[in-house]
């Protein structure tokens, strides 16, 4: 009983102290460009309603990450750079729960925030070098290290890896 | 168990276990393919591409349902179609990239429709990348194209599907059949599995019988360790005790608990012995010692807890271990068997010793007594050969019969001390059967006469004269047999046979019976008539004389000779004894036939000079009054110093020498005399002995003896000797002076001429000799010539021996051998001196 107890405490003040760290990150600006991505839900900020709005150069903005690996979808390897997912959802302070991501053709997925670990899936924005056309699956691209991680090429991670991204909900 | 069953088992299991391994690597096998398999099916590399490939024809459509609904509202915007178009463009270039649909693209069917629909997509993009009026004008055209590539599409899909299904309908059964295999496989190594259990089952159980087994030799073995009456001990290499036994306890006085651990000498040797032991055992470890062990029963002392110390028989074997050598001692206490050993011992020796002094005792008794009887009789016979009186001559004659009696009587003591002592030898020499029996029967006749009885006998059957055998025993035993059945038979008949028959082994044998008609035996003697001492008539024996030994001396010879002797079952009127003996026929022996009577005669013809060394006056005296009464000349010297002292100054044909004699014995002297190299060097010496057993007799020979006479002596005896020395030198190689040769050259030269050439003769050899006897005073050359020209006067005088040896030495100057001549001198001198005193006495 006391253990558990602790555990309850220990756990309670973690928790405020992400909690503060989130409040604490930089504050989003408005969407300037062209909208690429719009998260909603459970997200701790927001820059249009109880949206966020992201534009290429709030992406870009972020540290971004490079993945270079083949895909079921393309030939050859690919260099794919973008915003990893765990980076994005700390800005957004998404700590758990679900992020339902939706194509433009509204094909929507469900991705475990547990996914989102650093070494783990990215939001690309960019495809050998060059921004990514519709016509080529762009703009936004969740990509996975496929071949860095054998885990990573399973039937539910391809079906993760969401092409023509333009939104998020967060869901607990 | 045997060693083909335990070579099944393990070939058993050794098959098991390659049964096990096999169906272990098939499904280890079987099991890589199912993960690779699983592994496929998770990778999904296709990322289900029958969705993708169907969502191609749903993205067609969409654009599709954008195409018509722009045609139906010309102001709408035409970024849904454009969104549209570009979201199938993009399906369409997953399905022309996509490494996981290459399968699928080599399907004819379906890359002709891939073409189709890139056909439109590439008429279609200039069109949605222009502005929006030609866009919109170009809708109806679009519109169309799209429907005549809906097939295519379409076409597409079902493709795709059917290849997928196909695909799939593979992949399932490659997995089914490798689940398949790998039942089998697992079937397989089941059954694998509980044959080996079974195996193990069917080994288990030989195990526990064997265990079983063991346990009950153990047992058994324990308990006849526990019980056996002999300590058992175990000891390691080192010695460490491992096991007591209940016997070792006992004998020990230690118990289990306090031996176990300790070091085995230290618990049962005593204090000084253990470090030899050690060094033993040490040895047999290092191998240089295997007889320690397995040589049988020891016998060592071994100690007491309270130290006491006892006769222990100890065997040692040693095992090989796996821990190396142990090593099992049986011990025994053997105390009293020691203890009786002992007092068995000494009462034998007691025995043994008691034994030898009562032979001994009678020996020298009976020497004690027969030397002076010697005497007596000696005299008595010299005494009678003096002129007497009538009555003198009767009393001397009685004298005589009693002291021969007396005489036999110490005899029979003699020979059955001699006998039970084992000092009696039996001889085997040519016999006249005929003659002995004969020469008995005479000796016999006179007192059968007087008593008016006959004496006979005959052979019955196929006579055997000439035999093999002991004649002095033979006719002892005889002489008994006769003269018992003569003594008591008056006017009756004494009947004598013989009868020559074979052994049960097959030899020869002679049986003599001696019948009498007398007064017989009494039944009650007859069983013990043969044992010592036992006489008939006790007063009938005084007047005859007997000890009772007779018939068991008589007992003992015959047994001695391998024969036997009995008596008869009581016939009427006569008694008979028989006695039996074994023999080797034999040729006639004619010389020891005829040397009786012929020595006689060469006795007195030629006398002798004789040595006579004898230490007891009387016998001295007889002696040489019996030689001189033969015709010897004697010389007497009283101790053997004394005859050494003559012999060498003298030459006498023949010494008669004492044995037993104080200051020099018989046989020292003799030795000195052959030694010493003096006149009588190498003459006839001829022991005389009151004693002489066989062996002995051998060992005066040795000493250089040549013959052994035994007191009493008889003139007959005497005689023999003396003959047998007479012939001997008559035959002799070397004479000293040829006498015929002598008497010639006398009767040339007449008495006084001979006399001077004499004289000359020896002053000449004389002078050689003195001369010869200094070295180095003549040359070789010189005694050559002087050896020559003594020899040549040597030759008128027949003295052949002093010329032989002056020609020898002669030889030996010419060949300038100073050596040689003075080894022959001292022969010289000695030839010298019996030349000179034959040629001038």
């Amino acid at each position: 009983m006391i253990q558990k107890f602790w555990k309850t405490v220990v756990a309670s003040l973690v928790g405020v102290i992400i909690a503060t760290a989130g409040a604490n990150a930089t504050k989003l600006g408005k969407a300037e460009g062209a909208v690429l991505l719009t998260v909603t839900g459970a997200v701790t900020q927001a820059n249009f309603g109880d949206a966020v709005q992201f534009d290429l150069a709030m992406l870009e903005a972020f540290d971004s990450t490079v993945i270079e690996t083949t895909t079921n979808w393309t030939k050859g390897v690919q260099r794919f750079r973008g915003v990893s997912l765990a980076v994005l959802i700390d800005a957004l302070g998404i700590r758990s729960g679900t992020l339902r991501a939706a194509a433009i053709n509204d094909y929507t997925v469900e991705i475990p925030v547990t996914d989102a670990v650093k070494g783990g899936p990215i939001v690309a924005f960019e495809l050998n070098g060059k921004p990514m056309s519709r016509r080529n699956k762009g703009p936004l691209w969740i990509i996975y290290p496929y071949d860095s991680n054998e885990a990573y090429k399973s039937e539910l991670i391809y079906t993760r890896s969401i092409w023509q991204l333009d939104r998020i909900e967060a869901v607990h | 168990m045997s060693s083909s069953t335990h070579g099944r088992l393990r070939a058993g299991l050794i098959f098991g276990i390659i049964a096990g391994l096999i169906a272990l690597s098939i499904i280890a096998f079987l099991s890589i393919r199912v993960v690779r398999d699983l592994r496929l099916l998770e990778a999904a590399s296709s990322d289900n591409m029958q969705w993708t490939v169907s969502q191609g024809e749903v993205e067609f459509l969409g654009m599709l349902v954008e195409v018509e609904l722009a045609r139906l509202d010309e102001t709408s915007d035409l970024s849904g179609l454009r969104c549209r178009f570009d979201i199938f463009f993009s399906r369409l270039a997953t399905l022309n990239e996509a490494p996981a649909s290459s399968g699928l693209r080599s399907n004819e069917t379906y890359r002709d429709a891939l073409e189709e629909a890139q056909g439109f997509l590439d008429r279609t993009v200039p069109l949605i990348d222009g502005d929006d009026d030609t866009l919109r004008a170009s809708l109806a055209a679009i519109s169309a194209d799209a429907q005549n590539i809906r097939l295519s599409l379409r076409q597409l899909s079902s493709t795709g599907l059917s290849q997928f299904s196909t695909t799939a309908e593979e992949r399932r059964k490659e997995i089914a059949q490798t689940l398949t295999r790998l039942t089998v496989a697992a079937i397989g190594l089941i059954i694998a599995l509980a044959l080996s259990v079974a195996h193990l089952i069917r080994l288990n159980k030989q195990n526990a019988l064997r265990q079983k087994s063991i346990e009950r030799t153990a047992k058994r073995l324990n308990t006849i360790i526990a019980t056996s009456l002999d300590a058992v001990i175990v000891c390691d290499a080192e010695g460490v005790i491992l096991e007591f036994n209940r016997a070792a306890e006992v004998i020990f006085d230690r118990t289990l608990s306090d031996v176990i651990g300790e070091n085995l000498l230290d618990v049962t040797c005593p204090p000084e012995l253990r470090s030899g032991l050690l060094e033993r055992l040490r040895r047999y470890r290092d191998g240089d010692n295997p007889r320690f062990v397995r040589r049988g029963r020891m016998q060592l002392e071994a100690v007491r807890r309270n130290g006491d110390r006892f006769p222990a028989e100890v065997a040692i074997q040693v095992a090989h271990t796996d821990d190396g050598h142990i090593f099992i001692i049986f011990l025994r206490d053997v105390s009293d068997q020691v203890r009786v050993e002992t007092e068995l011992v000494k009462a034998r020796d007691q025995a043994l010793a008691g034994e030898r002094m009562k032979t001994d005792f009678l020996a020298t008794m009976s020497h004690e007594i027969r030397t002076p009887l010697n005497g007596l009789l000696g005299n008595l016979a010299l005494l009678r050969g003096t002129e007497l009186s009538e009555r003198q001559q009767r009393l001397a004659r009685d004298m005589q019969t009693s002291g021969q009696l007396l005489m036999r009587h110490v005899s029979d003591v003699l020979d059955i001390t001699r006998y039970d002592a084992g000092n009696l030898r039996i001889e085997h020499v040519p016999t006249h059967l005929d003659r002995l029996v004969t020469d008995l029967i005479d000796s016999q006749s006179g007192t059968a006469a007087a008593q008016n009885t006959t004496l006979s006998w005959r052979w019955i059957g196929e006579p055997m004269h000439w035999v093999e055998s002991d004649p002095d025993r033979l006719l002892h035993i005889l002489q008994n047999l006769i003269a018992n059945a003569v003594k008591f038979t008056h006017n009756g008949h004494v009947s004598i046979t013989a009868e020559a028959g074979r052994t049960d082994e097959g030899g020869h044998e002679v049986l003599f019976r001696v019948q009498d008609t007398g007064i017989g035996i009494a039944p009650e003697l007859r069983a013990t008539v043969f044992n010592d001492f036992v006489t008939g008539n006790t007063a009938y024996d005084r007047e005859f004389g007997g000890t009772g030994l007779g018939l068991s001396i008589a007992r003992r010879f015959a047994t001695a000779m391998g024969g036997d002797i009995g008596l008869d079952e009581p016939d009427g009127q006569s008694t008979a004894f028989w006695v039996r003996i074994p023999v080797r026929p034999a040729v006639a022996d004619t010389k020891s036939a005829t040397s009786t009577q012929d020595g006689e005669t060469t006795a007195q013809e030629a006398g002798l000079n004789i040595l006579v060394v004898e230490d007891n006056e009387i016998n001295r005296v007889v002696v040489c009054e019996m030689l001189r009464a033969a015709g010897h000349r004697t010389t007497v010297a009283h101790d053997g110093e004394a005859g050494i002292v003559l012999a060498a100054k003298l030459r006498f044909d023949l010494i008669l020498m004492d044995i037993s004699m104080p200051v020099m014995d018989g046989r020292a002297a003799t030795c000195a005399i052959r030694a010493g190299g003096g006149a009588s060097a190498e003459s006839p010496i001829v022991a005389i002995t009151a004693n002489a057993m066989a062996d002995e007799q051998a060992a005066f020979l040795q000493d250089g003896m040549d013959g052994v006479l035994t007191k009493p002596l008889s003139q007959e005896s005497l005689a023999e000797i003396t003959g047998r020395y007479s012939v001997s030198q008559a035959s002799g190689e070397t004479k000293v002076v040829d006498l015929d040769h002598r008497h010639q050259t006398q009767a040339v030269l007449g008495e006084e001429g001979y006399d001077k050439l004499v004289g000359t003769f020896i002053a000449e050899g004389e002078d050689l000799i003195s001369q010869l006897s200094e070295t180095g005073v003549l040359s070789c050359a010189e005694i050559e010539r002087l050896c020559h020209q003594v020899a040549g006067s040597a030759a008128i005088f027949g003295a052949t021996a002093m010329q032989e040896n002056l020609r020898t030495i002669q030889a030996a100057a010419k060949a300038g051998d100073r050596a040689w001549i003075a080894m022959q001198l001292s022969a010289l001198k000695r030839v010298w001196e019996d030349t000179r005193s034959t040629l001038r006495p």
